[in-house]
């Protein structure tokens, strides 16, 4: 049974011109231990969906889902109460500004041992103890300096070095981080996502990551999501998306990019902008910018379809040569 | 065309109420040279200097030391020869403005051209950049990241300027619509002949689009020259590690695995000797005692101690 399981996760927010779906129809799974990258454009719904599932959005928010289960846990009748325990405990996530993230009147060191007693119910002398070994696992040369410092001391890739930290001082097991390296510099950025690769071999935990940076994904998760205005798109594994996308807009993507357009004077492009959600184009949501979208795309919502190398919502997927 | 000699600029900060103030060095000693229609990338991770760089080149700083020069006569910059476009389109397009009124304002400040030759001009200008004319009357919040980012592409080139500066121009725009940004900046220097510096820590779009490039760290260039280069060899551990930790979406083997350990120093009171010793894994003794000067090698320039030690030399 898969740690996460996610089947038909629908999320609505009222606004002033009516409903405005933020996420629709969306299928997750993840297994112990595994790693799964979550990519999308802005409005795509990637960061609403961690949310959802961490039980963070606002009473204005209607989540709906035909299962969404961690652990077998049902989070959608989960009590605030359960959920304080799970929140920090089996299940943390991590946030893309450390910074913002941190309260900056307290310590780093009141930060972490606050967790600990909450979490692990272990006494201030023996949290204080844990809370030195876990800013060492993270990589923090001096965690007793460490510790005495408030969060402007330090600089962002600490910051988030705490935050990981934190999330992982309860032995979670799933973590959940969005756009993580998106505020640091590369060669920091490149030491998060190698911390964030240990970690999960160490000690098994299963990671979901959201981002906008394909190239992240590629160098962390073995599994890829791509989301399109509120809707799942494809599915399966990073190597074989990087290799063989079957979703036009998966492929558009990963063509755009300037890595995969060496040697070019100008680069493959996909026309037009984003998708609106108020309201969606009917029919297939990428149906507007599709080169090979057709009548019946613009007409009919395709549904999920298994293409051999992955999952796909589109009518006339890419099929990998040799196999159709 | 434009060319720097030995730039350098401090700031003083204060570091407490009593203190005497020190000098910062944003940058030290950094020279270059771009011509008409190239594109000169300028690469490094924050504090590095390449934004006080090319706030000297578009005018806003004066340098405390070297000299700027256009064609070879002392330059003063003007914004008939020199322009911007920053990062964030939301921030920097005035959002009680119509698009024609903006992209019309350096016209309206700095030519004599009445209300309809200022007209015309903004729909040509509109047309190049990819804006449909009737966009013209619309304010900034009714368009996207893209289409803003056109804007102040247009706002910027319409007094055909010699010299564009470009910080950072689609790290804020969503994946697929920057290689549309991209793509027209291209045709645009083609087309007008610019002398384009890119601003930029995103070593794909530096790759696409940069002739040469100057890689900088703590305010001095480490390494700088060809494009091509560069990258097919990379000599500085700086550029290198750079190379190895940009995340890559092709499939297939990873280039080689170098990291740097720990974090920036701090730029008011640097490290002796060569300032990436505590965080290279190549540093020696002498990189520690020595601050390395910049030397020819290999078709680039360089300035690193190792750079043609071969045991320290890349896998192929």
């Amino acid at each position: 049974m898969a740690l996460l399981e996610i089947r038909n996760l629908t999320i609505e927010f009222d606004n002033t011109r009516g409903k405005l779906r933020a996420v629709e129809g969306l299928d997750l799974d993840i297994d112990s231990g595994d790693a799964l990258g979550i990519v999308g454009e802005s409005g795509s719904g990637k960061s609403v969906s961690l949310l959802a599932i961490m039980g963070l959005l606002p009473p204005t928010a209607r989540v709906r889902a035909d299962r969404l289960v961690f652990d077998g846990i049902d989070l959608t009748r989960l009590g605030a109460r359960d959920r304080r325990r799970i929140n920090g405990g089996d299940m943390a996530m991590i946030f893309q500004e450390p910074m913002t993230s941190l309260n900056p009147c307290f310590t780093i060191g009141f930060q972490i041992i606050e967790t600990l007693i909450e979490h692990a119910g272990i006494s201030g002398a023996a949290a204080r103890r844990r809370a030195t070994e876990l800013l060492a696992t993270v990589g923090i040369s001096d965690p007793d300096e460490a510790l005495r410092r408030f969060p402007h001391q330090l600089s962002g890739g600490m910051n988030q070095r705490v935050m990981i930290a934190m999330a992982i001082a309860c032995a979670p097991r799933l973590l959940l981080a969005d756009e993580p390296t998106t505020a640091l510099d590369v060669t920091i950025q490149a030491q998060i996502l190698d911390l964030l690769t240990a970690l999960r071999h160490a000690q098994g935990v299963a990671l979901i990551l959201v981002t906008h940076d394909i190239g992240v994904v590629a160098e962390t998760a073995e599994r890829m999501l791509v989301m399109y205005a509120g809707q799942g798109l494809e599915v399966g594994g990073v190597q074989e998306l990087l290799e063989w996308p079957s979703h036009p807009y998966t492929a558009g993507l990963l063509d755009a990019l300037p890595e995969r357009n060496l040697g070019r004077h100008r680069m493959a492009m996909i026309p037009g902008a984003v998708a609106s959600l108020t309201p969606p184009p009917p029919g297939c949501r990428f149906a507007p910018r599709c080169a090979r979208a057709e009548d019946r795309c613009r007409r009919e919502p395709p549904d999920m379809v298994d293409t051999g190398t992955s999952r796909t919502r589109c009518h006339f997927p890419h099929l990998r040569a040799g196999d159709a | 065309m434009l060319e720097g000699i030995d730039l350098a600029k401090t700031y003083p900060v204060r570091r407490g109420a009593f203190r005497a103030a020190v000098q910062l060095h944003a940058l030290d000693g950094v020279s270059f040279r771009v011509a008409a229609g190239e594109t000169l990338a300028v690469v490094g991770e924050s504090g590095c200097g390449k934004s006080t760089l090319s706030r000297l080149i578009s005018g806003l700083e004066r340098p405390t030391a070297g000299r700027l020069l256009v064609d070879e006569a002392p330059f003063v910059a003007n914004p008939r020869t020199v322009q911007m476009v920053f990062q964030d389109p939301y921030g920097s397009l005035n959002p009680r403005k119509t698009a024609g009124a903006l992209i019309a304002e350096p016209l309206r400040i700095s030519t004599a051209l009445d209300a309809g030759a200022r007209a015309l001009e903004v729909r040509e200008i509109m047309r190049k950049v990819g804006l449909a004319p009737e966009m013209e009357t619309r304010y900034p919040h009714m368009f996207s990241g893209g289409q803003r980012q056109r804007i102040a592409i247009a706002r910027a080139l319409i007094l055909r300027p010699r010299i564009l500066v470009a910080d950072e121009p689609v790290s804020a725009l969503d994946v697929s619509i920057q290689s549309q940004v991209l793509n027209l900046l291209v045709d645009l220097r083609d087309e007008f002949q610019l002398a384009l510096i890119l601003v930029s820590h995103n070593l794909h779009v530096v790759r696409q689009l940069a002739d040469t490039m100057l890689v900088m760290y703590l305010g001095r260039a480490v390494e700088q020259g060809p494009a091509a280069v560069i990258f097919a060899r990379p000599r500085h551990p700086y550029t290198r590690a750079l190379l190895a930790s940009a995340p890559t979406a092709r499939p297939g083997p990873r280039p080689e695995r170098l990291r740097l350990r720990g974090e920036l120093p701090s730029a008011v009171d640097p490290p002796a000797g060569c300032a990436l010793h505590g965080r290279c894994p190549f540093a020696i003794e002498r990189c520690r005692a020595e601050r390395p000067t910049i030397r020819i090698l290999d078709g680039r320039a360089v300035a690193c101690h190792r750079a043609d030690d071969s045991a320290i030399a890349a896998p192929d």
